[in-house]
């Protein structure tokens, strides 16, 4: 090991020790170790941006002038320009015709990438549980297929009528419909079982986080 | 316009000129003398050329052409007044009284050459008038303020009411409303009355939320002391001048036109002999004693319901503390500061007629006490913050981490490191079977999405992916879009970055190639321009299962033919299951469980004792916080049932 990766695991040892001080609240050694990571991300990435995006694409273009490729070029360059006229002057209205632009284009491709690939697919994916190839085997029925093409149906709806049964219950009498209690009961066992998957994915993430750092702690003091 | 400016009457006392019939100088108002000229009968400003009257008209002509005279005519008959005037335009005589009528004129010189008996006669036409317009005004006036007055405070209430229906329709088990108990609890002998009171306020309510103009000419008819049942020319007349639309609002105020005005007077000159009708003291008798507590009580509660309104506010913005919803009710009853207990005490003991006198001061001191809790709550948190900050949450914090650091310490330093023995989910082997799949003459994209964080979790099983592939010989092509992901790991270099995120990805995934030459965004790639043209497989290594849910909105659909698998984190795992499930990825393995799927036993990859030990205490703690947290719930319901 020479004297560079000495240097490195020690800096890497003192950076993860300020961030563990966080157990001790938010410390100024955390706040340090954080800081640190922020401005160290930010210059990577401005100057990432730099050699990767604004020169190639918004610069160099100009050069081959009058071309029509260079004037379109010449587009996204104002549009930069006018976003970054946003900094010094936060009502200019020409300002806001880059947002405008942005903002129109993420919602139209979220609505109709959401719909393509998430609605239909989904709604697709619960019919075809329902056929018969996969409710049969062997001209035999095949009870796993067809239970879990019933409980994701049952688990769809009792979901989607949990957030339902939630606003009739502030306007209704709660006795007047206890059999919609039983389906709310049913969704909210599939939303926690979810939330439990999840939890326990995040959990665990971390935990090899936590495992593989002090790993690497022991692992630079038995250097010693 | 007059022809003849020396009609004009000169007043004696301050020289302004008035009309003809002008009784009073308008500016002075002095009497004018002098007006019932009846000597000679010939009119001083007849032309010329006109001839003179031919017969002197006896005296009882002239008074009763006085009697029709417009000057002393009742106001309250414009109609007929107008009509004569309309007679008068068709007879070609002029309307503004410049040109005399002889009988006037007759009257003035009669009235120089008889001043006595012209005064006398003048006076009594002008007392009559005086009388008339001054006491008739006046009380249309104060009849017409009051109805006003009322409709206003009524109109008040209301919207006092319905702003805080909600808190006003408060009902105990039996279904009285608040209020009705309040009265109930000043009149304990009086359950009829309450009875009644109950069954007025649901008419009032049912009245109070649309006025119609049956109403408001009952409202009329009883203001100005109409018969209950007037007929059928009165209720007509009362339907033609007080319409609808007079509805009292603040902005919009009723005006009345003329007509209707001298109307009101005529109903009211009607209504003379019961003057009682229109004085502003309420009747002290019980009916209107409790047609104020009807009035007034539910307008109180809206106030008192400020207070349980906040208490609201703070419950549904703190769902878990239900309970402090609770006292809502009570609160109502302790404006006081004084326990619901006491203030029963304190009404049981009172006695039981009460006057009415001193029902009205309980009324006003509990306004007071409302009034007086507002003043006092100014400047105080009226909403409870959220999250109250313990410090005993602080400490078991770092109890938790240090005890977690230190088994996960400890289980590394003692023992082996354990092996773990997992069943392959399906998705895992999906994604190892596809990955076995690619033929070496195949294309592979390799989408690098992660953060620092994650490395532990991904780099083991992307670094084996990538083994793997170069293996079968496959293209490997590897882009990113998260600037980290170009220093992370030394050994997955991306080959192109690509800005702009998903929407740069999208511009590459459309395929359309301008005829105008290289679009900015395929800049970015160095060899191919066609990112998606002769790629077969796309592994995602990603982080977040937004990333990829976003990927196969956007890009897959374009590409519809390339096979899409994924390398995230266990986070990501149950969110990527139902597209999984629908055949929009091949497979996913998710976290360093999975990672004997790619043929790594995970004990080589992490301390598996140390994971152990992890879970186990996590385990531990969850079980631990929910017998905690349900032998604190039952203790609190215990002492609620206690208290």
């Amino acid at each position: 090991m020479n004297t560079v990766d000495l240097l490195l695991l020690l800096a890497g040892l003192i950076l993860s020790l300020m961030v563990f001080s966080y157990l001790l609240g938010d410390t100024l050694l955390f706040g340090i170790a954080m800081y640190t990571l922020v401005g160290i991300t930010a210059g990577f990435t401005v100057v990432v941006l730099l050699q990767k995006v604004i020169l190639p694409m918004a610069i160099s273009p100009l050069s081959a002038l009058p071309q029509t490729s260079a004037l379109l070029a010449l587009v996204p360059l104002v549009l930069s320009v006018l976003l970054i006229w946003l900094l010094f002057k936060k009502s200019s209205r020409l300002s806001g015709i880059p947002l405008a632009i942005l903002g129109g284009v993420v919602a139209a491709a979220l609505i109709v990438g959401v719909t393509r690939g998430t609605l239909v697919p989904q709604l697709l994916s619960i019919v075809n549980a329902f056929d018969q190839n996969k409710m049969t085997s062997g001209g035999l029925p095949n009870w796993t297929g067809i239970f879990e093409a019933f409980m994701m149906l049952a688990g769809v709806v009792a979901v989607l009528f949990v957030s339902h049964h939630r606003k009739i219950n502030k306007n209704q009498d709660a006795n007047a419909y206890s059999w919609l209690d039983g389906i709310k009961g049913f969704g909210q066992l599939f939303i926690g079982i979810t939330f439990g998957a999840i939890f326990v994915g995040l959990f665990s993430t971390g935990l090899v986080a936590l495992i593989a750092y002090i790993q690497y702690l022991i692992d630079f003091v038995r250097l010693w | 316009m007059s022809d003849q400016p020396d009609e004009l009457r000169i007043c004696p006392n301050c020289g302004q000129a008035n009309a003809l019939y002008t009784l009073r100088c308008i500016r002075c108002g002095e009497e004018l003398e002098g007006l019932f000229a009846l000597e000679g009968f010939e009119s001083l400003s007849e032309p010329a050329g006109k001839e003179p009257e031919e017969d002197l008209a006896p005296m009882a002509d002239i008074l009763a052409s006085l009697d029709e005279s417009p000057l002393l005519a009742d106001e309250n008959k414009p109609e007929e007044e107008s009509l004569e005037k309309a007679g008068g335009t068709e007879d070609g005589q002029p309307e503004d009284g410049k040109d005399d009528p002889d009988w006037l004129e007759r009257i003035r010189q009669r009235a120089k050459e008889e001043e006595d008996a012209a005064g006398a006669l003048a006076m009594g036409g002008i007392a009559l008038d005086d009388r008339r317009s001054h006491e008739g005004r006046k009380q249309v006036d104060e009849a017409f303020d009051e109805i006003m007055r009322r409709i206003r405070e009524q109109n008040e209430r209301e919207k006092a009411r319905r702003s805080r229906r909600v808190e006003s329709d408060l009902v105990d088990e039996n279904g009285d409303p608040e209020w009705l108990r309040r009265i109930r609890e000043l009149h304990p002998n009086r359950e009829d009355d309450s009875q009644k009171i109950q069954a007025d306020a649901s008419v009032t309510d049912s009245l109070d939320d649309e006025w119609t103009e049956e109403e408001l000419q009952e409202l009329l008819r009883r203001e100005i002391g109409l018969p209950e049942t007037p007929d059928e020319e009165a209720e007509e007349t009362i339907t033609q001048e007080v319409p609808t639309p007079l509805l009292p609002t603040d902005e919009h105020k009723p005006s009345l036109s003329e007509p209707i005005a001298e109307n009101f007077e005529e109903e009211v000159l009607q209504a003379e002999p019961d003057p009682e009708d229109f004085h502003n003291i309420p009747e002290d008798d019980d009916q209107t004693l409790k047609n104020e507590l009807r009035d007034d009580l539910p307008s109180d509660e809206v106030e008192e319901t400020l207070l349980a309104d906040e208490n609201q506010t703070e419950a549904a913005l703190e769902p878990d503390l239900e309970e402090s919803a609770e006292p809502d009710e009570t609160l109502v009853n302790e404006k006081d500061g004084e326990p619901v207990e006491a203030l029963e005490l304190e009404l049981d003991s009172e006695p039981e007629e009460v006057s009415p006198d001193l029902l009205l001061l309980r009324n006003q001191r509990d306004r007071a006490s409302v009034f007086t809790d507002i003043i006092g709550q100014e400047g105080r948190r009226t909403i409870a913050v959220l999250r109250e900050h313990h410090h005993q949450s602080k400490i078991g914090r770092l109890v938790l981490g240090l005890l977690l650091i230190l088994g996960v310490i400890l289980a590394i330093l003692l023992g082996p490191p354990g092996s773990v023995d997992l069943p392959s989910p399906a998705p895992g082997m999906s994604f190892a079977e596809n990955l076995n799949s690619i033929d070496p003459d195949e294309a592979v994209l390799v989408v690098l999405d992660y953060q620092a964080a994650s490395r532990s979790n991904i780099e083991p099983l992307a670094a084996r992916t990538m083994e793997i592939l170069e293996e079968k010989g496959a293209s490997l092509h590897l882009v990113t879009s998260n600037p980290e992901n170009l220093w992370l790991d030394p050994n997955q270099v991306p080959d192109d970055f690509i800005p702009a995120g998903m929407l740069g990805y999208l511009a590459i995934a459309t395929g359309a190639s301008s005829s105008w030459g290289e679009m900015p965004i395929q800049q970015a790639l160095k060899g191919d321009l066609d990112l998606f043209g002769e790629v077969d497989q796309v592994i995602l290594i990603s982080d977040s299962a937004e990333f990829v849910r976003m990927w196969l909105e956007q890009i897959s659909p374009w590409q519809p033919r390339i096979k899409t698998s994924v390398i995230t984190t266990p986070v990501s795992g149950p969110i990527l299951l139902p597209y999984y499930d629908s055949g929009q990825l091949q497979g996913f393995v998710a976290g360093l469980a999975d990672a004997s799927n790619l043929d790594v036993e995970p004990q080589t990859l992490i301390n598996q004792r140390a994971y152990q030990v992890g879970m186990l205490l996590m385990i531990v703690i969850l079980l631990l916080g929910m017998i905690t947290k349900a032998d604190e719930d039952s203790q609190r319901r215990a002492e609620e049932q206690n208290r």
